[in-house]
């Protein structure tokens, strides 16, 4: 993880939601770095901040309820969060793409889907509209839809369908990096085999990078070169799928895989994590996991916790590495 | 499609069944004898009977009823009036075109500023454009048309002598007509507008839309707007209904010889067969612009359109529930 | 919810506390409540006013006609020296009472076939629903105006025709709640245990589907106003001398040119009581159904 090929960096991002006069912690100083033609797994439970993060570097979040208090998007070396609105319109969509968790309502129901392909490819390209509905029509066929179905619907496709449209039209302008928020929760179990299968073949055909949310460990095992884990807007423990995978150190993480149930052993009670994930409008002093972390200390309930360095080189957020032993949480 | 209109129109023919039944019953129960008041109170019994019999009044109401429907609907012929003795059909046929003029007019002022307005403030929650286009929309809908009128006409007529207050003749006769009948149209619109747009601006696709980096004119009008269409349209096919049935009231006001004017005309003098033909043209017109606004349904939402073809097989009941 | 300890309690506790919730958020909206207030104080005035008007609203006093403004009349006087402003106060019976009094009777009677209707379905349900098709097929002012001219002018009778048009509309409404709910399994397990069907329709269905009907009903109050008021207007509603609103606009208008405040005072009572009306609706949908707020 050696941060000099890096072009997508994310420094200290702090977002807060307002509402009813709320005020909910949704990333609290996230940083991570994405190299050219990697992918970044960002794995958390629901509303640990994961969607917010991709939201972030798009800059589409909705404005009148999300502020982003601090901290820097470097897209080689530019930072998106102080971008003019007119720059970042060229970005969005050509270089960096999105796709949403939900395939049924992220497509406009009352545009052809054909044009919904052509729209990004001609707003991105100076190009015909002609050149573009024909491009549009390849894009199509490359997630493996009939050119033909071009003037149809939302309607009229089904759901790995849909996305498969969604997917082409992230694609449409080859971007550098593509956000893929949950891409195949919604689906069924059969399609969502196929459909990470094909992002990982476009990816790998154009040199994408990736940032993959997910809840699926096992999504992050087959797509992911590098992992983040999310604890209520934090990185808990981060590096290659290789490291945190085999020696887990945060608490949390371990926890994480704790609750996997093995197929090899016959198991006959599953291992949740006690507790539920904290209130993000009244987080824990400390560290945020602190309340259902079986190892803490005094030391976990006061300041902020910093990244340490684990003994095979990556980042995790623990003050007591030394009592977790790895795996050692089993129940 | 095509079967799907044409079905919808067969299905007005007992509507305006039901219309014609209806009013011609409903006027048919008021007390007075038409035959004294044409002829005057110095009119001889023989003269009444001689007069009712040609009217047809001595025959038995479903007979009259049947031999009006027989007329209207084969011959087109809504009868005589009472007052002139002239046909009916006629005098409003002439009379038409103005009325018609003044509600389309009306109409588009209606949907293009009322949306205009809605979208202003839907994309503006909260802030002062929404404040000022709800403000607006709100002492719209509060203000009665009639009165309206009286302070337009005070205003360009009375004070500043711009536009003519009452009368027919060139399109200045009818600016001051046209505001005071779209402004409750206006203001409806502009409301299910906003909140139309405030409910789709939340979902998914728009959030996609963004994210391709369109620009923010493109992402409303290409992509909130068609979605926020539906219930707009029907509050516009609602205030249609009100800018044909305020034509009456606008037309009096104006003295704009229109139909409005001659139904009223009809009531004052107690001339019934009139006021029966009027009803039911504007019914008529009414449920055309009803059919109309769901065509534009499908026009702009597919799925209604596969709902309304995928409907050929179903019993007709089902189209009019839609 | 202390109430509902008490096991009979329990379901009017429930009632109550949703109220008292309508109540709450309606006194948080700004604009509901400013649209309360003057409604109120207009009733009040409305009650009070042969107490309180400094003159007879019928009062005529030819050498007095036709001045403008003063600190003697308020809003000046008409065409036969009568006090304007009496006049208008005295008017706010008529039309307050027309909203009024006509949208209970519409709601009423609406709501009771609309959920009767609505509960039986089938062929009834099917037959009137294409009545109601034919009446709704015509512009609603003009079914209104029709049943105006059959009924004849005067107060009682513009009150029963503004009333009588709206059924339908209402009784739509309700149908389409009651259907909704009809689906609900609360109602199966009604059914299974014997209860009557006008009690399952008039405990169980009816006070779920009623909310809408409330909201549509503050919002018909305003809509009446000015039907009658224009109805009026053309001389079929509540006719001259009485000081209705629309009747004293009908009677100033040809004043229009010399006199303007004749036409200006009973216009501004309309539209401010129509206003508050509508703050007042609108401030109701949005306490009754939070989800429809932004």
């Amino acid at each position: 993880m050696s941060n000099n090929q890096a072009f997508l960096s994310i420094k200290d991002l702090v977002v807060e939601y307002t509402s009813d006069g709320q005020i909910v912690q949704a990333v609290n100083g996230v940083s991570f770095d994405l190299q050219k033609g990697r992918t970044i797994g960002l794995v958390g439970e629901t509303g640990a901040g994961k969607t917010t993060i991709a939201k972030t570097i798009m800059r589409i979040l909705p404005d009148r309820a999300a502020h982003i208090r601090g901290g820097q998007v470097l897209l080689d070396g530019k930072d998106l969060l102080t971008t003019s609105e007119e720059e970042m319109r060229k970005v969005r969509g050509d270089k960096i793409s999105m796709v949403f968790q939900d395939p049924m309502t992220a497509l406009n129901p009352t545009m052809r889907v054909g044009d919904q392909i052509a729209e990004v490819i001609i707003h991105h390209n100076d190009i015909s509209q002609a050149e573009s509905e024909k491009r549009a029509g390849q894009m199509l066929e490359m997630v493996g839809i009939p050119a033909g179905r071009y003037r149809e619907y939302p309607h009229q496709f089904s759901g790995g369908m849909k996305q498969r449209v969604v997917i082409a039209m992230a694609l449409a302008c080859t971007p550098d990096i593509l956000l893929a928020d949950e891409p195949t929760t919604a689906l069924d179990v059969t399609i969502q085999a196929q459909v990470l299968d094909m992002i990982n073949d476009l990816k790998q055909k154009n040199n994408t990078s990736m940032i993959l949310i997910t809840h699926d460990l096992g999504v992050v095992a087959q797509v992911c070169d590098d992992v983040a884990v999310i604890y209520a807007g934090q990185i808990v423990e981060r590096g290659s799928k290789e490291q945190v995978f085999d020696h887990p150190h945060h608490p949390y993480t371990i926890g994480l895989f704790g609750a996997i149930p093995s197929m090899n052993v016959d198991e006959e009670y599953l291992h949740p994590i006690d507790g539920l994930p904290p209130d993000p409008s009244n987080l824990p002093k400390g560290c945020p996991f602190n309340p259902r972390c079986p190892y803490a200390t005094d030391a976990c309930r006061k300041g902020a916790i910093g990244e340490v360095q684990t003994p095979d080189g990556h980042w995790c957020r623990c003050v007591n590495l030394d009592q977790v032993k790895e795996g050692a949480i089993k129940s | 499609m095509a079967r799907y209109i044409g079905k919808r129109l067969l299905w007005m023919i007992p509507i305006i069944v039901g219309i014609v039944v209806l009013i011609f019953t409903l006027l048919h129960i008021i007390p007075g004898d038409p035959a004294r008041m044409i002829l005057g109170v110095t009119a001889t019994p023989e003269q009444l009977a001689a007069l009712r019999h040609n009217l047809g009044l001595d025959q038995p109401f479903l007979v009259q009823l049947g031999t009006y429907m027989k007329n209207l609907f084969f011959h087109l012929d809504m009868g005589l009036s009472y007052v002139t003795q002239t046909p009916i059909a006629q005098a409003i046929w002439s009379r038409l075109p103005r009325t018609m003029g003044l509600g389309l007019i009306s109409m588009i002022i209606s949907f293009v500023l009322g949306v205009l307005l809605g979208i202003l403030a839907g994309t503006h929650q909260n802030r002062w454009q929404d404040n000022l286009s709800m403000i607006i929309a709100l002492i719209g809908v509060s203000m009665p048309a009639f009165w309206l009128a009286l302070m337009l006409v005070l205003l360009f007529s009375v004070k500043l002598g711009w536009l003519p207050a009452s009368g027919m003749g060139g399109i200045q006769y009818y600016i001051l007509p046209a505001i005071a009948n779209s402004l409750g149209g206006v203001a409806g619109i502009a409301r299910q507008t906003r909140s139309s747009i405030l409910e789709v601006i939340r979902s998914d696709y728009v959030t996609t839309a963004r994210s391709k980096g369109l620009t923010e004119h493109e992402v409303v009008y290409k992509h909130i707007l068609p979605n926020a269409l539906i219930p707009i349209i029907t509050v516009a096919g609602g205030s249609f209904a009100a800018v044909f049935g305020g034509s009456v009231i606008i037309e009096t006001v104006f003295s704009i010889d229109g139909i409005g004017l001659y139904m009223m005309s009809g009531i004052t003098s107690r001339d019934y067969p009139v006021v029966q033909g009027c009803v039911v043209l504007l019914g008529v017109i009414f449920s055309l612009c009803m059919l109309l606004v769901d065509i534009a349904y499908a026009y702009v939402d597919p799925r209604i359109k596969a709902q309304y073809e995928g409907e050929s097989k179903k019993k007709i009941k089902g189209v009019a529930k839609a | 919810m202390t109430a509902s300890a008490i096991p009979g309690k329990k379901v009017k506790a429930k009632k109550n506390s949703q109220f008292l919730e309508v109540l709450k958020r309606l006194s948080k909206s700004k604009t509901a409540t400013i649209g309360l207030i003057i409604i109120v104080i207009e009733i009040i005035l409305a009650i009070l006013a042969p107490l309180i008007i400094p003159y007879d609203p019928n009062a005529i006093d030819i050498l007095g006609k036709l001045t403008g403004p003063s600190a003697q009349h308020w809003f000046g006087t008409d065409e036969l020296g009568r006090d304007i402003f009496s006049r208008i106060l005295y008017g706010s019976r008529y039309s307050l009472s027309i909203g009024i009094f006509g949208t209970l009777i519409t709601t009423i009677i609406g709501t009771f076939i609309g959920a009767i209707v609505g509960y039986y379905g089938g062929t009834f349900d099917n037959i009137f629903m294409r009545i109601l098709d034919v009446v709704q097929a015509m512009p609603p002012i003009l079914f209104t105006i029709v049943i105006a001219t059959a009924l004849g002018s005067g107060f009682q009778n513009t009150l029963l025709a503004l009333a009588v048009s709206g059924i339908p509309g209402a009784v739509r409404l309700v149908r389409g709640s009651v259907l909704g709910i009809r689906k609900m399994e609360y109602l199966e397990s009604a059914e299974s245990i014997n209860c009557p069907k006008m009690r399952t329709i008039f405990v169980h269905v009816l006070p779920n589907a009623i909310s809408p009907s409330i909201v549509a009903a503050s919002m018909n109050v305003a809509s009446l106003i000015l039907t009658a008021a224009g109805l009026s207007f053309i001389g079929l509603g509540v006719q001259a001398p009485t000081p209705e609103w629309g009747a004293m606009l009908s009677a100033s208008r040809n004043y229009i040119r010399d006199y303007p405040y004749m036409v200006l005072f009973p216009g501004l009572a309309i539209a401010v009581t129509v206003l508050a009306l509508n703050l007042l609706g609108d401030g109701l949908r949005d306490a009754m159904d939070p989800k429809l707020k932004d």
